[in-house]
């Protein structure tokens, strides 16, 4: 049962606060901008999410209004729609939408907001034992781990749109194409040149991080297996991380971009032009997809089912373990079950990852 | 009580694990689960693996990877033959509900399929679809398909639909085609009416001629139409009304095999029914499925040139009938030859750049 999106309706998207899942979102917004156009009804469109997010957004969908919000978004801030989309999954973005008296609220049902929305799909869950080689023992029926893209895909053809792009496709502005280019001129590498890219971050609890051990190890191997340059990044509060490698490895062709740390579209500048790009399953991985960058991507607590919805550049690097994919943030094991995902993944596979993506 | 809170206990797998899968029965949802088969035959955790299809959709799995792990599903003796094949797990992806049952009689131990109806009792790990106002969703059937394939552990990188061709069969299409007045590097449009899912889906000759006529003019594209023996009078009617020249294949055997290959060659595929155009879309084809009583969101695809055209706004579709029970037929009537055209056009704009 299909219940179309009316293109003259002022449509608000709320996008997720989460940068992977607001950067999958994209091929949806592209969708929904797409028919807008057709009709010339674009400006009729506003996108609501945090400002830091929105910034990837810069140069497209000219005609679209951005709400960002610093926290929280506010209902008073998305006041005058008609129907707002929502990606997120929060019941509080559903609660603001009615609060700012949109007459249409569609979203997935979960977390008891079904109640608060008027088109409330409810998503697929699986049943039964435990999937095999993914999911843990002990837990009941759940909502199936999807890709996030896929779910907009879904949502998307509820309302009639036309097949969602697999991956998001993002520009790179030229802004931050000149601030990377000046930031690596100032360490003797050309964005010209072929070179390789680590996101070297995580916060020091997370359990997606990879350890900083693992990470010294990697870019020492790096550094002698390929004669190539080597840039490190980290997001802002992970540079503690990105500190201790830089302090602890060995290797002469390595180039971090640390103070500050790098901002979003300068991340995709980067990605844009990097021969591949390293990095844990975090946003970050999900920017540089956006771009087209091969990537090598170490996956620890993650599903792959919530994550892999086109791959084919993606090089996917995981261990099974018995406790996981627990999708925990933080490991809630001791002793040698401590965070073993990661623990146990070797920077060797990653080494051969690389050079296959490479070749 | 005691039930509810037992904490489900993970299958016990041999480092010889066989893995059996069930394919659909509708050759388009066969040809959108290719990804998946290839994905399972290529994973470690499966050291075996063997596809049952359809007797008749065996064609979709030849001359590639697929080829060798793949059986008819029998359709006598089909206990014994199951049992000979000393399978650890089944993979339900489509096919009756008995499947489940007998390969549950069988002792099979690890049984993953769709959830929606009576055959989640028989299976071990089953994905209960959304729904929306308690019924099922319409979306996208590949993303389904790949839901139920984690379950056991197969993941594809991405969903693009694969089918493969031998050289000797495309020679001697080639030599047909020449025969048949057609020039070897002359580009065409395949059209395949059918009436194979009833006279709800049927679409007027006259239309279907109006969108080749159009093609011919704007495209430089000549029409092949193909057609199964049961649907060779609507064949006809289409190439009649055709003002410009258009060729007519009628097969009453093996005709999924020469239709994969008058797919594979074809600038553009236009299709009444899914099956053709998922299979045009499976080579890279351009493809353009028109839908009427059923549901066009299942063929929702990201990973290959494939668009439908439905008309929208119709409160009685999609119904799924065989016939209208409406006695209108406007899901098809009010279809029109400039819709599809536009769509076409949208489409190679897409994927063909001039």
């Amino acid at each position: 049962m299909r219940k179309p999106l009316d293109p003259r309706d002022r449509t608000l998207i709320a996008l997720p606060a989460w940068l992977g899942d607001f950067v999958c979102a994209e091929p949806f917004v592209r969708a929904v901008h797409r028919q807008r156009q057709e009709l010339g009804t674009a400006s009729a469109l506003s996108l609501a999410g945090p400002r830091r997010f929105l910034e990837l957004f810069e140069g497209m969908y000219p005609e679209v209004r951005r709400i960002p919000y610093d926290e929280r978004p506010r209902a008073r801030d998305w006041r005058g729609h008609d129907t707002a989309l929502l990606l997120t999954g929060s019941f509080r973005s559903a609660w603001l939408a009615r609060r700012a008296g949109i007459r249409r609220r569609v979203g997935w049902s979960r977390d008891l907001r079904g109640w608060l929305l008027t088109d409330a799909p409810r998503p697929s869950r699986e049943r039964g034992a435990v999937p095999v080689g993914l999911g843990l023992p002990g837990r009941g029926p759940r909502y199936l781990p999807r890709p996030f893209t896929a779910s907009c895909a879904d949502l998307a053809s509820y309302l009639g749109l036309e097949a969602l792009a697999p991956v998001a496709q993002l520009d790179v502005p030229e802004d931050a194409l000149d601030a990377a280019t000046g930031r690596l001129a100032v360490l003797g590498v050309r964005l010209d040149q072929p070179f390789l890219l680590a996101n070297v971050g995580g916060r020091a609890d997370s359990a997606k991080a990879w350890l900083p051990r693992h990470w010294t190890r990697l870019v020492e191997s790096l550094a002698i297996h390929f004669d190539l340059p080597l840039v490190l990044v980290c997001g802002p509060g992970e540079e503690e991380v990105l500190g201790q490698v830089l302090e602890n490895a060995r290797a002469q062709t390595l180039f971090p971009l640390i103070e500050p740390p790098v901002e979003l579209p300068e991340l995709a500048a980067l990605a844009s032009r990097a021969a591949v790009f390293i990095t844990t399953d975090t946003g970050p991985r999900h920017v540089a997809a956006g771009v087209g960058a091969p990537i090598a991507c170490i996956f620890g607590p993650t599903d792959p089912r919530h994550t892999g919805h086109d791959t084919t550049r993606t090089e996917c690097l995981r261990i099974e373990v018995p406790c996981g994919p627990c999708h925990k943030e933080r490991c809630p094991l001791g002793g040698v079950e401590h965070h073993a995902c990661m623990r146990l993944l070797e920077p060797e596979p990653v080494i051969a990852a690389t050079r296959r993506l490479l070749h | 009580m005691i039930g509810i809170f037992k904490k489900p206990v993970p299958p016990k797998r041999q480092p010889d694990s066989h893995l059996l899968i069930r394919t659909p029965d509708r050759a388009s949802e066969l040809i959108m689960a290719t990804p998946i088969l290839e994905e399972a035959v290529w994973d470690t955790r499966w050291p075996q693996v063997t596809i049952l299809h359809p007797p008749e959709l065996g064609v979709f799995l030849e001359d590639g990877p697929l080829e060798s792990h793949s059986t008819p599903w029998p359709t006598r003796r089909t206990r014994a033959h199951l049992e000979s094949l000393s399978a650890d797990a089944l993979l339900q992806l489509g096919g009756p509900v008995s499947v489940a049952r007998l390969v549950r009689s069988l002792g099979i131990g690890t049984r993953a399929g769709l959830g929606g109806g009576i055959q989640r009792h028989w299976f071990t790990h089953w994905v209960q679809p959304a729904t929306v106002e308690g019924r099922p969703m319409a979306a996208s059937y590949q993303h389904v398909l790949r839901d139920v394939a984690g379950l056991v552990g197969i993941w594809p990188r991405n969903l693009q639909p694969r089918l493969y061709a031998s050289a000797q069969g495309e020679d001697e299409l080639r030599n047909e085609m020449v025969e048949a007045g057609l020039e070897p590097g002359a580009g065409y449009v395949l059209c395949a009416p059918t009436a194979e899912r009833g006279p709800a889906a049927d679409w007027s000759p006259a239309s279907f001629a109006q969108v080749l006529d159009q093609l011919f003019v704007d495209r430089d594209l000549t029409a092949v139409i193909a057609v199964d023996g049961d649907d060779e009078a609507l064949g006809q009617a289409v190439r009649d009304a055709c003002s410009h020249p258009a060729q007519l294949f009628v097969e009453s055997e093996a005709w999924f095999a020469r239709r994969k290959l008058l797919c594979r060659r074809a600038k553009l595929v236009i299709s009444s029914g899914a099956a053709m155009a998922w299979c045009g879309a499976a080579f890279g084809v351009p493809s353009v499925a028109l839908f009427g009583p059923d549901p066009a969101e299942l063929s929702q695809t990201s990973f290959a040139p494939l668009a439908t055209v439905a008309v929208e706004g119709l409160e009685c579709a999609p119904c799924g009938s065989w016939t209208c029970p409406l006695k209108h037929h406007r899901c098809m009537t009010e279809l029109t030859p400039a819709a599809v055209l536009a769509r076409v056009e949208r489409l190679l704009e897409r994927e063909v750049p001039a």
